[in-house]
């Protein structure tokens, strides 16, 4: 179970959060939605603990240490165009000090596991938009992290792609049984990826509305078209506007 | 294709030269025909080389010295605010001074040897590198520094990690004008301080004994050993910032 409990934060000025309150269990995919603007980002930097709350908890499973992977809404600039695929996965493996061969070894599984057809030797800059974002994904899962965090990672791609990469995306965290959350603020996109969609609005930001999605895994392109998805898609949109 | 375009510029340059020389539109004194200057050239290139050793020495050292200074400091002050406000006002003069008004207190702290040369293509190349290393610093992608807080880094590994990297082709910018500009001081210098070996003081001793072809040969080996260290340093620019093309 993951608890954010009675978080306060501030951001340039701004109360973002106040008393904010949030329980998802544990193996969920949840996609946070809502308007820009409305703290999403600050959300996931907070669970990160890159911004400290001012007041308030995190908690897994009742602990306050755990780990978490985060891939970032800019591939062209979230990887390190200095280093090679293996060592850009491998990175954070450098910062916790573990030497190059086992980080090597580790970055080459993940590769073989998820992206054989990525060629570790490679640089960033020689990779598609959809491999480099593949890459960067892989990054936050070589440090086994209780929680992934994903900032609109495909929201630059053409709409084809970022269904298509959300699909791998959804199957390799769903493969790796782990807890995420997936900022969005495109509907299709949050229904697409979630088990279960937090709404988000208002200012301070509240939780408006929890909605769980049922829709059935593997979603495909046509998923989008069944009236249960547009339904839901269309729920979600409205509760938006409830609040102001 | 590209290739018959380029030698165009040097086939003009050489087409000009003999031009002028044929039919003497410039006096022979002040420039002796391309045939003379190569002879010179030849001799120098045979039997001087001390002179292109010493120079490219003098300015090579004095380069290095300044990048081993330069950049680590440049990293710290352009990472740390407060260090660069308080040191803005140094920074600024320093590298605002022209640094051949420098040349008599490098006689005195240096003597007349080779390291009051040295020292001041290091002074001029230190500032030049300091500078482009703040600038590269502060313009370090703030997304890249947000990946490594978010996988743990501390401010150690950001800097050495990150921020160095990311600030790496600035960096080179400051590594090529430091070294064009390290070349120029040892030259001038050898001129005004004197010295037995260097290019500087050959160009200068053709010219007060009127042996013009030679100096003119000198010009040459000058000019080229730029071009050679221009070479050099773009090659290994393209080596260790390969990301920026």
């Amino acid at each position: 179970m993951i608890q954010l409990i009675n978080i306060n934060k501030t951001y340039s000025k701004y109360q973002v959060f106040s008393n904010f309150n949030l329980e998802v269990p544990t193996g969920e995919l949840v996609s946070v939605y809502g308007p820009n603007g409305c703290g999403k980002t600050t959300l996931l930097n907070l669970i990160a603990g890159v911004q400290p709350a001012e007041q308030g908890e995190i908690l897994f499973n009742h602990q306050d240490k755990f780990k978490v992977g985060y891939i970032f809404q800019n591939y062209r600039e979230s990887l390190l165009p200095w280093l090679t695929v293996e060592d850009n996965i491998s990175f954070p493996l450098l910062l916790q000090k573990v030497d190059i061969q086992s980080r090597r070894v580790k970055a080459k599984e993940l590769l073989k596991k998820f992206a054989p057809h990525i060629n570790s030797k490679a640089y960033p800059y020689q990779l598609s938009g959809g491999q480099q974002q593949l890459v960067a994904l892989l990054r936050g899962l070589i440090v086994r992290p209780d929680i992934y965090l994903l900032d609109e990672p495909f929201s630059s791609f053409d709409y084809q792609t970022s269904l298509m990469m959300l699909k791998i995306c959804v199957e390799i965290l769903k493969q790796e049984k782990l807890t995420a959350f997936f900022v969005s603020h495109d509907g299709e996109e949050a229904v697409f990826f979630s088990t279960t969609i937090v709404v988000l609005a208002g200012n301070p930001t509240k939780v408006v509305k929890v909605f769980k999605n049922d829709l059935p895994f593997p979603r495909t392109l046509a998923s989008i078209d069944s009236p249960s998805f547009i339904n839901l898609k269309k729920d979600i949109m409205q509760a938006i506007n409830t609040v102001n | 294709m590209s290739y018959w375009w380029k030698c165009i510029g040097p086939l003009g340059l050489v087409l000009g030269w003999t031009f002028f020389t044929k039919f003497k539109i410039i006096t022979p004194l002040y420039l002796p025909s391309l045939s003379e200057t190569i002879i010179a050239l030849k001799q120098i290139i045979l039997f001087h080389g001390a002179d292109f050793w010493a120079t490219s020495y003098r300015a090579v050292l004095g380069f290095f010295i300044a990048v081993f200074l330069a950049v680590p400091l440049g990293v710290i002050i352009g990472y740390y605010k407060k260090v660069y406000w308080s040191l803005e006002f140094v920074i600024d003069f320093f590298r605002s001074l022209p640094a051949p008004a420098l040349f008599p207190l490098a006689l005195l702290f240096f003597g007349i040897g080779d390291a009051s040369k040295i020292a001041v293509a290091a002074f001029i190349a230190f500032w030049i590198i300091l500078v482009n290393t703040i600038h590269g610093v502060w313009h370090t992608s703030q997304i890249r520094i947000s990946v490594g807080k978010v996988f743990g880094a501390n401010s150690y590994q950001s800097l050495r990690y990150i921020t160095f990297y990311d600030a790496l082709p600035e960096i080179f910018t400051g590594l090529r004008t430091g070294l064009s500009l390290a070349l120029v001081l040892v030259i001038v210098a050898e001129m005004s301080i004197g010295t037995k070996l260097g290019l500087g003081q050959k160009i200068f001793d053709s010219y007060t004994a009127y042996r013009i072809p030679d100096m003119y040969g000198y010009i040459l080996v000058v000019g080229l050993l730029g071009f050679l260290l221009n070479k050099i340093i773009r090659h290994a620019e393209k080596y260790f910032v390969h990301w920026n093309r």
